[in-house]
């Protein structure tokens, strides 16, 4: 047997090092991610720098000055002080929130309601299964106007409930966020669907037929084996959406443009006004990094969470 | 009642038959192993017992019960899988409560039992610890304990000891044997091993392709193959298995090899082979334990000659292979006076062969 | 001519150390590693491969120093516990992998091909692929595929341990048959304990990640060099008395025996010590005598050829393999002999004394 060890790979120099390089997999990863590391720099760390720096002073487009002279009208942070004290502002974040804690948990006991009934195959499971996928491939401004044409005064949904025309679901003070949701429900739950059954199929099959083999009832073995080793799927898919609902806009600014008045004016819709409206943008800009840093927190102690429950 | 009739069992899945009309007869108690290659269908008969699949002929019945579209929550059976399945999420307690959880008994009684299964199965000390942080072997004794808890009439284990290091295999080998006999249940124990078949079982169900070759006490099998696959199967090492043609020369009755070698047959295994019809292929079986070297002991002992190929230690003992031409004889050298290239002398003992049907399998001569 | 040799290897793990480990495997030598799982087996197996290198020492490929050299570059097959084969490639394709990466002729691809397929009965499946093949089909692809390139060495991991146990003996066979056919060197890492002490031509015991005794399989099952070696070599294990030297070294007393051991031949040493014998070193008989252990059968395992008697003397167990077919039972009494001339006495440290 004729002797195989080759040498070249111990050379120094230029080719030597692109050699052990190619060799030590953590160098050759490092290379690897650089490129994308400058880019992900350039669209979101200096984005956000830019933000901070902004949210400081009173810096307006009408001032013609660019956004980088803006330090001439620093202003200690006072516009942070004049967002505690908007009331317009508190009102945004209250509906916000509202939102959320409506339509993320029905999203979610829908989606897992009917993530249970496809865990099993049954006939027509694949095709049921693209319908259900349908309302969130849907544009959000088209399922906007979609709810907007349903719920008007003389459209289907009055039509069908028998109510008189008269009866107002987008002009109403409440039922105007009712209706946005609805929608929210309605375009979403297939999402939690989708992440609920993927992580109901991801629990061992033998287990729960150890755990019939000893006599649970299905629904024991769902609270017992199922539900808990979901506990990671759960937190990704609710910290998701929450953060997502959070951040509502098309369908509120499309059924009801964030009334009446301001009675569904989301966070967002309310950042927009001012962005378009008053022009006021270093405002947005210390209203929209405080919002980043709150929602910041809530999604680290999802994730917190997800790391602790790994199993 | 928990003894079980398997009547004319037939599963199929698509085109593949995986039980082929099984029948066997499970009395009260008794450890009956299925044995088998792999894909004979032993699992899939476990697994009709315990409601997974459900036959497509024939009938499970639980004494006088039949099982036909009993849930398997109702079922009141303790699985053990390959695996295990040991709900990895839950403590070392929570697994071993479950089956007593899901029935409501109440929260002292669970804990009584809990400590002294747990007690019996040496985990006390894991009791407060997540399942999944213990070893192989303690979740072994965790599962079994997990499914002996609820008390149920019968035991069905799924290759539950090929998953150990061999130490603690015949460790476990022992602690079921006393297990069962402390229970009393009936416990059926699917195998490919059949050292463990032999070791643990009252009965050996022995199968292939879907069909039961034989069903008896393990002696019984071991002494009295009905069919050239059950004597092929059983015993360790393997039994001879000399395949050839029937040749009638002037009185005597030789048995052609297919390997080219010549054997002139005498005595017992003579008689049976004539006793039968004429049978033109005739598989010759002797078990390498029985053939002994040095000096001829009965009239009617088949003498060969061979050359040792190959030692190998074997536990305690040592295994020659010796070549006859293009066959190989396993015999044990219990003295360990061969060597490699040694010629030798060596004899079958009439008394002890068996001879075979090479077309149906079938053992020819009486049983 | 030595193929392989490790010297004072050292591989520094979290939690576990490897080593340090001095072995070398001569050329066409069936090559046996034993030990219970998570010993290091595996490790040993990688770090001659060159997948892992080591924390310090040498790994030597025919007396020269393999560390810079590449994994392709060593000349080395490795056959793996889970097969690794290539799902999407025909049984064909998958062996003759090796030789394609290496660039090589048409002709020499076709003969090793050939070689290949008639040895390991191979033939009539290279057409399927592997989700097609029976698990023993599949072992023999696997081995094809590590045998078609002439490699200076073959690593086997637990190739066979996924089989059926009657198919687990007959592969055995064959790859025995194949490496002394070739004169290949194998390293054959297992931890059933029977199966590598009937395959190779010597073995390496390994426990905790150290080499604890290297022989022959007779010199390791006859002579083990300690208690950790004599617990894990035999089925059944061997059985364990502890006890003292007395009298100047002529006679073992034990709680477990009624009465002293007259030993065959005199101990140097004094003091503790544990007697080792093999289960088919004792012996049963159903009637009594003065002097001798008294045992109440706990269950028989009737095998065939012998028959194994699990029995209890107070709480201690012990296992005796009786020839044939013995006619016991549970709950029967009975009593003990030992063969004198198969003892094992081992020190308090659990070192082999005679």
């Amino acid at each position: 047997m004729t002797s195989v060890i080759s040498s070249r790979s111990s050379g120094k120099g230029p080719a030597g090092y692109w050699n052990r390089v190619a060799r030590d997999k953590d160098k050759l990863g490092f290379w690897f991610i650089l490129p994308i590391f400058i880019l992900l720099l350039f669209i979101v760390v200096f984005p956000l720098l830019m933000q901070l720096y902004l949210s400081f002073t009173w810096w307006t487009p009408l001032e013609g000055t660019p956004w980088y002279m803006a330090w001439e009208s620093f202003n200690w942070g006072e516009y942070y002080l004049q967002m505690v004290m908007d009331s317009r502002f508190w009102g945004a974040l209250w509906r916000t929130v509202l939102i959320m804690i409506v339509a993320v948990p029905a999203q979610f006991f829908l989606g897992l309601a009917l993530a249970y009934l496809f865990v099993e195959q049954f006939p027509g499971r694949k095709l049921f299964y693209s319908i259900m996928l349908t309302p969130m491939m849907i544009v959000p401004a088209v399922v906007g106007l979609m709810f907007f044409l349903l719920f008007q005064g003389t459209g289907p949904v009055n039509a069908h409930l028998g109510l008189s025309p008269e009866f107002s679901w987008l002009t109403d003070t409440n039922r105007a966020m009712i209706s946005v949701i609805i929608a929210d429900i309605w375009q979403w739950t297939p999402l939690m669907f989708l992440i609920l059954l993927a992580g109901m199929l991801g629990v061992p099959s033998d287990q729960l037929l150890a755990a019939k083999l000893l006599g649970g009832s299905n629904w024991q073995n769902f609270l017992k084996i199922i539900l808990p080793r979901m506990k990671s799927v759960i937190a990704i898919a609710v910290v998701l959406r929450a953060v997502e609902c959070f951040k509502i806009f098309d369908l509120a600014f499309i059924m009801t443009k964030g009334g009446p008045g301001v009675q569904t004016e989301t966070i967002s819709l309310f950042l927009y006004k001012q962005t378009f409206g008053e022009l006021e943008w270093a405002y947005v800009a210390a209203i929209g990094l405080t919002i980043l840093i709150v929602l910041s927190i809530i999604a680290a102690q999802g994730l917190a969470y997800m790391a602790k429950n790994k199993g | 009642m928990s003894s079980i009739q398997i009547d004319n069992v037939t599963k199929r899945f698509g085109n593949f038959t995986a039980v082929d009309g099984l029948s066997l007869d499970i009395k009260d108690g008794e450890f009956v192993a299925l044995l088998g290659p792999s894909g004979c269908g032993k699992t899939t008969t476990m697994n009709m017992i315990a409601g997974l699949e459900d036959p497509n002929e024939g009938a499970i019945r639980f004494g006088a019960q039949s099982l036909a579209g009993m849930r398997i929550q109702d079922r009141n059976i303790g699985f053990v899988f390959q695996n295990y399945a040991i709900f990895t999420h839950l403590s070392v307690w929570k697994n071993l409560a479950y089956g007593l959880e899901v029935k409501r008994v109440p929260r002292n009684e669970i804990d009584r039992r809990v400590k002294a299964m747990a007690q019996r199965m040496n985990l006390t000390h894991r009791l407060d610890q997540t399942a999944s942080k213990l070893s192989v072997n303690e979740l072994q004794k965790l599962a079994i304990g997990r499914s002996a808890i609820v008390e149920p009439r019968i035991f069905l284990l799924d290759e539950p000891l090929s998953n150990l290091d061999a130490g603690f295999r015949a460790y476990m080998r022992a602690e079921l044997k006393v297990l069962q006999h402390e229970f009393g249940q009936t416990m059926i124990y699917v195998t490919h091993d059949q050292i463990e078949a032999m070791s643990l079982a009252d009965k050996i169900a022995i199968i292939d392709k879907g069909k039961l070759m034989q069903y008896g006490a393990p002696l019984e099998i071991y002494n009295n193959p009905r069919n050239r696959f059950v004597a092929n199967f059983v015993g360790s090492p393997r039994m001879n298995l000399i395949d050839g043609e029937l040749r009638e020369d002037a009185g005597s009755l030789k048995l052609m090899v297919h390997g080219g070698a010549e054997i002139a047959l005498s005595g017992r295994v003579r008689k049976d082979i004539l006793d039968e019809q004429r049978h033109a292929g005739v598989s010759l079986g002797v078990r390498a334990q029985d053939i002994y070297l040095g000096n001829r002991r009965a009239a009617d002992d088949i003498e060969m000659r061979g050359v040792v190929e190959v030692l190998e230690r074997v536990g305690p003992r040592r295994l020659a292979y010796i070549q006859v031409l293009q066959t190989i004889f396993l015999v044990i050298d219990d003295q360990d006076q061969l060597h490699v290239g040694d010629e030798v002398p060596f004899f079958l003992p009439s008394e002890k062969c068996m001879a075979f049907d090479l077309s149906s399998g079938l053992r020819l001569g009486a049983a | 001519m030595t193929a392989i040799e490790l010297r004072n290897i050292i591989k520094n793990y979290p939690g576990f150390d490897l080593g340090p480990i001095n072995l070398s495997v001569k050329q066409g030598e069936f090559f046996g590693i034993f030990g219970p799982p998570s010993s290091g087996k595996t490790s040993i197996l990688k770090l001659i491969l060159g997948l892992i290198k080591p924390s310090s020492g040498e790994v030597l490929l025919t007396g020269q120093n393999a560390s810079d050299v590449d994994v392709s570059d060593r000349g080395i097959s490795m056959v793996f516990q889970n097969l690794a084969l290539f799902p999407h490639m025909t049984g064909r394709e998958n062996i003759i992998f090796p030789l394609v990466e290496r660039g090589a002729s048409e002709e020499e691809i076709t003969r090793r091909l050939d070689f290949v397929s008639e040895v390991l009965h191979v033939s009539h499946i290279l057409h399927k692929n592997p989700a097609q093949m029976s698990g023993g089909e599949r072992q023999r692809i696997a081995l094809g595929r590590a045998f078609a390139a002439e490699s200076r060495a073959m690593l086997l991991d637990e190739p066979i341990a996924a089989l059926d146990a009657r198919l687990r003996e007959e592969m055995r066979v064959e790859l025995k048959r194949l490496q002394r056919e070739n004169n290949q060197t194998f390293v054959y890492v297992s931890h059933d304990e029977e199966e590598v002490m009937a395959i190779s031509d010597r073995i390496a015991i390994m426990i905790g990640g150290k080499v604890l005794q290297v022989g022959s399989p007779d010199e390791v099952y006859s002579r083990p060099n300690s208690i950790q070696v004599a617990e894990v070599i035999g089925t059944p294990p061997m059985n364990f008395f502890g006890g003292r030297i007395i009298g100047n070294g002529t006679q073992f007393v034990s709680d477990m025996l009624p009465m002293p051991l007259n030993l065959p031949s005199a101990i140097a040493k004094d003091g503790t010590v544990t007697l080792g014998v093999r289960p088919e070193d004792l012996w049963i008989t159903t009637f009594g005598s003065e002097g001798h252990l008294k045992l109440k059968i706990s269950s028989i395992e009737p095998l065939g050829g012998s028959t194994i008697i699990n029995a209890l003397a107070g709480q201690q167990m012990v296992k005796v393999r009786a020839p044939g077919q013995a006619a016991l039972k549970a709950g029967d009494d009975v009593w003990l002999s030992i063969d004198m001339r198969k003892l094992h006495l081992f020190d308090a440290e659990g070192s082999r004394i005679v």
